[in-house]
């Protein structure tokens, strides 16, 4: 962030900082890094790859339950990915 | 949560970027018509680059890159003139379209100046703003929006805040956060500060539902108390892609913008065209009233007590560009992940060589007007009084004038102040 202190209301942007994102080590790497390793890579319909400008796969959680909401490019197959760790009826959201 | 690379695709706006390549098909208001009524040139950084934006002696506006072809000098500090923009350095002239038709001190019979060819947008002007367009040619249609063309008294807060557009964005299609930004954190500070906070903002959301439509994103709410049967549901509001949101209610049309400077840069406004039924003459006005609203004090703090100052906090604390490898979101969160597919979905038509299909088009049109709630709030004056006191309007040289409008209409509609009781804004 910004030094807010120093940053009065009216003046003209400042120059855009440098990349300096996403480079650093957080204390939540691990966790962070277990979860973009699970990211689906391909397509569940017709194998593509959604990485790169493939289509996109955004991570979110359902209780105990995290849900890949996807979308591919190649052949436009909408649809979320459920990982599961184990099975169980009649489970309230 | 999202890779990284994603995060990069979705955040850069800069020139060949997937995303910035997306945003350069849109049009973005940059500058107040009175500011060049007051000095025919003005800076602008849009999308990570930097032009000079000039009014012309015909009345016309012109943009071109801001450096000159010639030796980089800024033509921020050239001279007006019928022919176009000439920099202030060796005189080299350039018309609305970027080409060079006159270099002063080049022999008479030189050829060179039409080798010369700089970066132009198209400009022109709408409810008061000036509009740009840096993307390639055809340029699509400036959208005509019901709150800039309608009749009505026109006020504008903006400033300019520290983070990237797309997460005041992803605030757009957050509705839960009004309960609680708005709501129970508001009356924290209420209870802290010694005023007492709009109890009406703490209401519980029953359910949400996102609708895409041409324009963007329908937001709706069912509130505590509420049924699909009201407004907040039946007509919502939208997001309008892929910069700005609509919102209004008692007389008051708002749209929120957000016009993306750099990746880092957002200029933030909120337009509100003011026009409380009972009224058919406003307060004369040259221009709209244009200000900048206060988010941050003396001692480096957010200003949180009012809606617009708690929303910023909650866009600029999450970082210049958030890092979406570290979020955890959930099933609240749906309206952002749809978002996200949006955006990926236009990004991948443009780099297919097509025209984005939402908020986006070609057909000339006289006005655009958006689906948005009216009769929410309770729809009336208190409303809207309330709107003026709690929101950035605070910060308006025009807030007497607004308050007197809306207690004039209300008189003229037989209607009292404190006859409804204030129903959620939704932001
Ligand atoms: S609870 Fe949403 S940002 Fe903290
Ligand atoms: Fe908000
Ligand atoms: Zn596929």
């Amino acid at each position: 962030m910004v030094a807010l202190r120093d940053y009065p209301n009216h003046v003209e942007p400042p120059d855009p900082v440098p990349d300096r994102r996403l480079t650093g080590v957080h204390w939540w790497d691990p966790d962070r890094l277990r979860h973009l390793a699970d990211l689906p890579r391909h397509c569940p319909a017709c194998g593509a790859e959604l990485t790169g400008d493939g289509g996109i796969s955004v991570e979110y959680w359902e209780a105990d339950h995290r849900v890949y909401h996807t979308w591919c490019r190649s052949c436009g197959w909408t649809g979320d990915i459920i990982r599961v760790h184990r099975m169980i009826g009649h489970e309230p959201d | 949560m999202l890779s990284k690379e994603q995060n990069e695709a979705l955040t850069r706006v800069g020139p060949g970027t997937p995303m910035g390549e997306l945003l350069r098909r849109y049009w973005y208001p940059v500058a107040f018509v009175r500011e060049l009524d007051e000095w025919p040139i003005k800076k602008v950084r849009l999308l990570g680059e930097d032009f000079a934006l000039w009014k012309t002696p015909q009345g016309g506006y012109g943009i071109m890159q801001e450096r000159c072809p010639h030796r980089h000098a800024s033509m921020v500090y050239g001279v007006v003139e019928e022919g176009g923009l000439r920099c202030g350095y060796h005189g080299w002239l350039f018309d609305c379209e970027g080409n060079c038709t006159d270099q002063p001190a080049e022999p008479e019979k030189s050829t060179f100046k039409d080798n010369v060819k700089a970066q132009a947008g198209k400009a022109q002007a709408l409810g008061g703003m000036v509009w740009v367009y840096i993307g390639p040619d055809p340029a699509p249609e400036l959208p005509r929006f019901d709150v800039y063309v309608d009749e009505g008294f026109k006020d504008v807060g903006h400033s300019m805040l520290p983070c990237n557009w797309l997460q005041i964005m992803e605030n757009s299609v957050d509705p839960h956060h009004v309960e609680w930004l708005h709501g129970r954190y508001f009356q924290f500070v209420g209870e802290q500060k010694g005023f007492l906070a709009p109890p009406a903002f703490q209401k519980k959301h029953v359910k949400v539902g996102f609708d895409p439509m041409e324009w963007g994103i329908l937001k709706r709410r069912v509130l505590e108390g509420q049924s699909e049967q009201d407004d907040d549901w039946a007509v919502g509001h939208p997001l309008v892609f892929p910069y700005c949101m609509r919102v209004g209610g008692a007389g008051i049309d708002q749209m929120q913008i957000r016009v993306p400077i750099d990746d880092t840069h957002t200029w933030a406004l909120f337009y509100a065209n003011h026009h409380p039924d009972g009224l058919d003459e406003y307060p004369d006005q040259v221009y709209p009233t244009d200000y900048e609203y206060q988010w941050i004090d003396d001692q480096g703090n957010f200003i949180v007590d009012y809606i617009e100052g708690q929303d910023v906090m909650a866009w600029v604390t999450q970082g210049d560009i958030t890092d979406r490898t570290a979020e955890h979101i959930g099933k609240s969160d749906i309206g952002v992940v749809m978002l996200r597919r949006m955006f990926r979905e236009q990004m991948a038509l443009v780099a297919e060589g097509k025209d984005p299909t939402v908020g986006f088009t070609r057909e000339p049109h006289d006005r655009i007007e958006l689906p948005c709630e009216k009769n929410k709030f309770g729809a009336g004056v208190d409303f809207a009084l309330a709107w003026l006191e709690m929101g950035s309007s605070r910060y308006s040289p025009a807030l007497d004038i607004l308050k007197k409008l809306h207690i004039q209409a209300a008189a003229a509609r037989g209607e009292l102040p404190g006859q409804h009781t204030v129903d959620t804004p939704g932001q």
